[in-house]
C-alpha cells in the first residue's frame, strides 16, 4: 500500500452492496469526502458475482465454522473517556445451510486447472481436500442425508484463490504438468488422471465438471438473482447518474410459464400473441382485451370495484379468461401470490409488467452483461471518480459515540487507526448480535445450477428467460427462475446458468430441489426415462439461504446513534426498487438539500480530432447514443437484437392503437 | 448535415474498451488527457470527474472507437472493481522512469490484470509505457524496461505526457493490436448489447 488512510471524512461507508454503494456515489456527486471500505477483498457483499473458483472458495468459506480465536483488544485503548464504542460484528452470519453438489464425473476433475493467462508458472502444490458435501445448521429440520450419487467435491484449488481475490503472481491460471502448453487448457490432464472415464474429447457438446473448472473464469454466478425493469427505479437512476456507461445490458428473451409439467413461453407483447402458435384466436382477443384494460385499468373503476378485497385469481376467475390465460397473467405477468395478493395489487403488478414492455425488447426485463454483480461496483466507480477513496481488505472494529450527544464520531478499524466522519452507512451484517437482539430477519432461499441445455429448447439458443413456478402448495411463495446463456457472460459456452429464488419457509434445498427436480434431469449417470432425457442436465448446484434484511425497521437495531444509518442486503423481489429507495432515504435524511446523484457535468467525454474529422461524425455526439430508433415490430428475434436506443414516444395510447389494428385484423381472419 | 441516416450504420464501428493501470502517481490520468484532448496539467490531482474518455480513430482503414478507462482513483488501495476489467480488449501498463518502485510493480499490475481477464488464446494486447522521460532524475534506465518488456514480448514506449512524446504512438500501437485481437475472435457477444442512454441529450439528433 501507498500510505494510510487520510484520517478525516464527512461519510463512512461499510460494505459494498447496492443500496450502500449508491449512497456513496450520491455523496461523492455532492461533494462529500467519502471513505468507502468492505472487510472482504471483493466487491458487493452479498450482491457479488464470481467466476467458479471463487464460488467455490465463497461455499467452502460459508460451510466452515471457523473458530474466531482470541480478540486482541488493543483498539479499546483508543476509546476516551468521554466516547463508548458500539462493537462491529467479526464475522458474517448471513448465509446458511450452503450445499452444493457436482453431478458430473468428478474424477476427471482432479488435477484440472483453471486456464488462466498466466502461463508458465510453477505447478501450485495438488489438493485433494474434498469439500464437506453437506452443511447441517442445528436450525435445520431433519436434512435429508445425501443420495449416494451425489458428491460434493472441490476441485483443484489453487492456492490462495480467494473469490475475486487480487493474489498476485499465484494466480489461476497455473498449467500443471510437462507438456501443457503456456495458457491452454490441455485435455491430456483430463485423460491422465482421471479413472476410465470419459475424456472430454469424445462427445463435443457434452459438458463435463472438469471443463467448468477449466472454464472457471467464464462464469460470473451472481448471490443474488435478478432483473431490471425497463422502467423501473434502478434504469432510471443508472441513466440518470450516466453510471450506465460503465455496464451494457442483454434484453432478457423470454417470458416463460410451467403448467401442467410443461414449460411454455408466454405471450405478452402485441407482437408475440399475434404470432403464438399455442393460443387459439379466442384466446388471443380474450388476452388482448384483457391486457389492454390493465394498462389503464384505473379509468375504468367499475370492471374492478366489486372485487376489491377478493384476490387477484379470483377476480381473473371472473373475467372472460381460459384457465391458461389466467395462469400465464397470475404468475408470469403480474407474478403475484394466488392466495395473498389483492386485485388492484395484481392490477397495479400487470401494468407495470406492460408498461415496461417494448422500450428496450419485447419483455419488460433487462440483465446487466457480466451479471448483477456489476451494479454496484458501478456505483462504486462513479464515487471513486468523484474523489471517494476505496479500500477492500478492510474490516473495521467498532463505532466511537460521544458519550455527551450521543453522535457518532468515528470508526476504529482493524488496523487501530481511527478515523473520523460525520455521518456513518453501515451495511446490516457489519452489526453485532447485541446491536440486532431485537431484530426479526426473513430469508431468502437460492439455488443456481449450470445446465447443458435450456429448459425450453427453441432456435436461436441464446435465449434469457424468465419462469415463474407456482407453489404446490398453495400459500408457500412461487419460485423464480432465470435462465442464463452464455451471451450474458455468465457461463461458458454450451452452458446454462439457472438461478432460483424464493422467499424461505425452510432450507434451500428443501424448498427448491423439488422444483429443481420438476425442471431437470439430476440423474446424470442413471439409465434415465426418456421423459427424462428431454430435460436438461444439471452438471453443478448449489443452494443456501441468505438472510433477508429488508424491511427491518430501522429502530429495531439498539442503541444506535442518530447518525449512523443502517442499509440492508438483498431482498428476495424480482426487480431493485428496495435498494435504490433505501439509498435515496438514507442519502436524502443527510442532506436534504443536495440532489441525488444528478447527472455528471460533462457526459460527454468524446473527443474527435478537430483536424481529422471523419466526414460522418462532424459535429455528432456519441454515435451510438443517436442511431435510428429500430422500427416497432423489430427486434423480433432472441438475443441478437441491437437496441442502442430506446424507443421514443412509448405511450398507452399507441399500444391502445396496435392492440386494436392486431385485434381488427385477428377477426378478419 | 444530418446527423444520421441508414448510411451510417454502413459504417459500423468497432468498440474497444481499454484500460490503463499502474502504481499512484505515474502519470495515467495525464497520459490519457495528453492522449484525447492535448493537454496537460502541471500540478497533481487524483482523477476527479473525468472516468472514461473516447476517442474516435482510424486504424488500417477501419474506424475505431476507443473508450479509455481511467482507474478513477482506486488503485491507490488496491481496490479496483473489477467492472474495470470486465470486456478489456487491451491494456496500457505505466510507470514512472524516476520511480523504481513503479517499475518493480509492473509485474504486480500484469499479473493482477491478467488474472482478472477472461483468458485467451493469443497474448493480451499490452503495452508498456514508461512516463515522465522529461524529468532529469531517472531511475530506470531504458535498457532495463526494454529487457523486461521484452521477456513478456510486450512493446515497450519511453514517453512524456508533458511534453506529448510518443503518447498517440503508444495508444495507436495498442489499438492496432486490440483490433487484430479483435477481429480474431469468434464469439463477439459484446455487439449485441444494449446501451443505456438518457432521454433528453442536449446534441439529440431530430429523427
Amino acid at each position: 500500500m501507498a500510505d494510510n488512510l487520510p484520517s478525516e471524512f464527512e461519510v463512512v461507508v461499510l460494505g459494498t452492496g447496492l443500496p450502500e454503494s449508491i449512497v456513496a456515489a450520491a455523496c461523492a456527486r455532492s461533494g462529500q469526502r467519502v471513505l468507502h471500505v468492505d472487510s472482504r477483498n471483493y466487491y458487493g457483499g452479498n450482491w457479488a458475482s464470481f467466476s467458479f473458483s471463487g464460488l467455490l472458495s465463497w461455499i467452502k468459506e460459508n460451510q466452515q465454522k471457523t473458530d474466531l480465536g482470541d480478540e486482541c483488544e488493543d483498539w479499546k485503548k483508543l476509546i476516551l473517556e468521554d466516547e463508548e464504542a458500539i462493537p462491529l460484528s467479526r464475522k458474517d452470519k448471513t448465509i446458511q445451510h450452503v450445499e452444493d453438489f457436482c453431478f458430473g464425473d468428478q474424477d476427471s476433475a482432479e488435477g484440472v486447472e483453471e486456464a488462466g493467462a498466466l502461463p508458465k508458472l510453477p505447478v501450485l502444490g495438488a489438493s485433494g481436500a474434498k469439500g464437506v458435501s453437506l452443511e447441517s445448521e442445528k436450525e435445520c429440520p431433519a436434512v435429508e442425508s445425501p443420495c449416494p450419487e451425489l458428491e460434493s467435491r472441490e476441485p483443484e484449488q489453487t492456492t490462495g484463490t480467494e473469490p475475486e481475490g487480487a493474489t498476485e503472481g499465484n494466480g489461476a491460471g497455473t498449467t500443471s504438468g510437462t507438456e501443457s502448453s503456456p495458457g491452454e487448457s490441455t485435455l491430456e490432464l483430463g485423460q491422465t488422471e482421471a479413472a476410465p472415464s470419459e475424456t472430454p474429447t469424445q462427445e463435443p457438446k457434452k459438458i463435463t465438471y472438469s471443463q467448468i473448472v477449466r472454464e472457471g473464469r467464464r462464469f460470473n454466478i451472481d448471490l443474488v438473482s435478478k432483473l431490471l425493469f425497463s422502467r423501473g427505479l434502478l434504469i432510471d437512476l443508472l441513466i440518470k447518474s450516466n453510471v450506465s456507461r460503465y455496464a451494457e445490458f442483454k434484453n432478457a428473451t423470454r417470458i416463460l410459464a410451467f403448467r401442467e409439467g410443461k414449460v411454455e413461453q408466454v405471450p405478452c407483447s402485441r407482437a408475440d400473441v399475434f404470432n403464438s402458435r399455442q393460443l387459439t384466436m379466442v384466446e388471443k382477443r380474450m388476452l388482448m382485451k384483457f391486457l389492454t384494460f390493465c394498462l389503464d385499468y384505473e379509468q375504468h373503476p367499475e370492471e374492478y370495484q366489486d372485487h376489491e378485497s377478493s384476490t387477484f385469481a379470483q377476480f381473473l376467475q371472473t373475467r372472460k379468461l381460459t384457465p391458461s390465460l389466467q395462469h400465464f397473467i397470475l404468475h408470469s405477468i403480474a407474478m403475484v401470490s394466488e392466495t395473498e395478493s389483492r386485485t388492484l395489487e395484481g392490477l397495479q403488478a400487470t401494468k407495470k409488467f406492460l408498461q415496461c414492455l417494448g422500450r428496450y425488447g419485447n419483455t419488460p426485463f433487462l440483465f446487466p452483461l457480466y451479471g448483477q454483480g456489476e451494479i454496484p461496483q458501478c456505483f462504486c466507480r462513479l464515487c471513486a471518480v468523484f474523489g471517494g477513496i476505496y479500500c477492500l481488505r478492510h474490516p473495521v472494529r467498532c463505532l466511537v459515540v460521544d458519550k455527551a450527544s450521543g453522535r457518532c464520531k468515528a470508526i476504529v478499524d482493524h488496523f487501530g487507526q481511527r478515523i473520523n466522519a460525520d455521518y456513518f452507512i453501515v451495511e446490516d451484517s457489519y452489526l453485532s448480535e447485541s446491536t440486532c437482539t431485537n431484530v426479526c430477519y426473513r430469508q431468502i432461499s437460492r439455488a443456481v445450477l449450470i445446465t447443458d441445455q435450456s429448459v425450453l429448447n427453441t432456435d436461436p439458443e441464446q435465449q434469457v428467460s424468465i419462469l415463474t413456478v407456482p407453489p404446490v402448495e398453495l400459500g408457500k411463495p412461487a419460485v423464480c427462475v432465470i435462465e442464463l446463456c452464455s451471451s450474458t457472460m455468465t457461463c461458458m459456452k454450451d452452458t446454462y446458468l439457472v438461478h432460483l429464488t424464493c422467499p424461505s419457509t425452510q432450507t434451500a434445498r428443501e424448498d427448491l430441489e423439488p422444483v429443481v427436480q420438476k425442471l431437470f434431469n439430476v440423474n446424470a449417470e442413471k439409465e434415465t426415462e426418456n421423459e427424462e432425457l428431454e430435460k436438461p442436465r444439471v452438471l453443478w448446484a448449489v443452494y443456501f439461504n441468505m438472510r433477508d434484511s429488508s424491511g427491518v425497521e430501522k429502530n429495531s437495531y439498539s442503541g444506535l446513534p442518530p447518525n449512523v444509518y443502517v442499509c440492508s442486503g438483498p431482498d428476495s423481489a424480482l426487480g431493485n426498487d428496495c435498494a435504490v429507495k433505501q439509498a435515496e432515504t438514507i442519502f436524502k435524511e443527510m442532506f436534504p438539500t443536495e440532489e441525488f446523484c444528478p447527472p455528471p457535468p460533462n457526459p460527454e467525454d468524446i473527443i474527435y480530432d478537430e483536424d481529422e474529422i471523419e466526414p460522418e461524425e462532424s459535429g455528432l455526439s456519441n454515435p451510438a447514443e443517436t442511431k435510428p430508433e429500430p422500427s416497432a415490430e423489430g427486434s423480433s428475434d432472441g438475443g441478437a437484437a441491437v437496441v442502442t436506443a430506446p424507443l421514443e414516444g412509448f405511450s398507452a395510447m399507441k399500444l391502445l392503437r396496435l392492440l386494436f389494428v392486431v385485434m381488427m385484423m385477428l377477426r378478419a381472419i | 448535415m444530418p446527423r444520421q441516416g441508414p448510411s451510417m450504420d454502413a459504417s459500423k464501428k468497432v468498440d474497444l474498451k481499454i484500460i490503463i493501470i499502474g502504481a499512484l502517481g505515474v502519470g495515467k490520468t495525464s497520459l490519457l488527457h495528453q492522449y484525447v484532448h492535448k493537454t496537460f496539467y502541471e500540478d497533481y490531482r487524483t482523477t476527479l470527474g473525468a472516468s472514461i474518455l473516447t476517442k474516435v480513430l482510424a486504424v488500417d482503414n477501419t474506424p475505431l472507437k476507443l473508450q479509455i478507462w481511467d482507474t478513477g482513483g482506486q488503485e491507490r488501495f488496491r481496490s479496483m472493481v473489477s467492472t474495470f476489467y470486465k470486456g478489456s480488449d487491451g491494456c496500457m501498463l505505466a510507470f514512472d522512469v524516476t520511480d523504481r518502485e513503479s517499475f518493480e510493480a509492473l509485474d504486480n499490475w500484469r499479473d493482477d490484470f491478467l488474472e482478472k481477464v477472461i483468458p485467451r488464446e493469443q497474448d493480451f494486447p499490452m503495452v508498456v509505457l514508461g512516463n515522465k522521460i522529461d524529468l532529469c532524475d531517472r531511475q530506470v534506465p531504458k535498457e532495463t524496461a526494454s529487457a523486461w518488456c521484452k521477456e513478456k514480448d510486450i512493446p515497450y514506449f519511453e514517453v512524456s505526457a508533458k511534453n506529448n512524446i510518443n503518447v498517440a504512438e503508444a495508444f495507436e500501437t495498442l489499438a492496432k493490436q486490440a483490433l487484430t485481437t479483435y477481429k480474431g475472435i469468434f464469439e463477439s457477444y459484446l455487439t449485441d448489447s444494449i446501451k443505456l442512454t438518457p432521454y433528453d441529450k442536449p446534441k439529440k439528433s431530430c429523427c
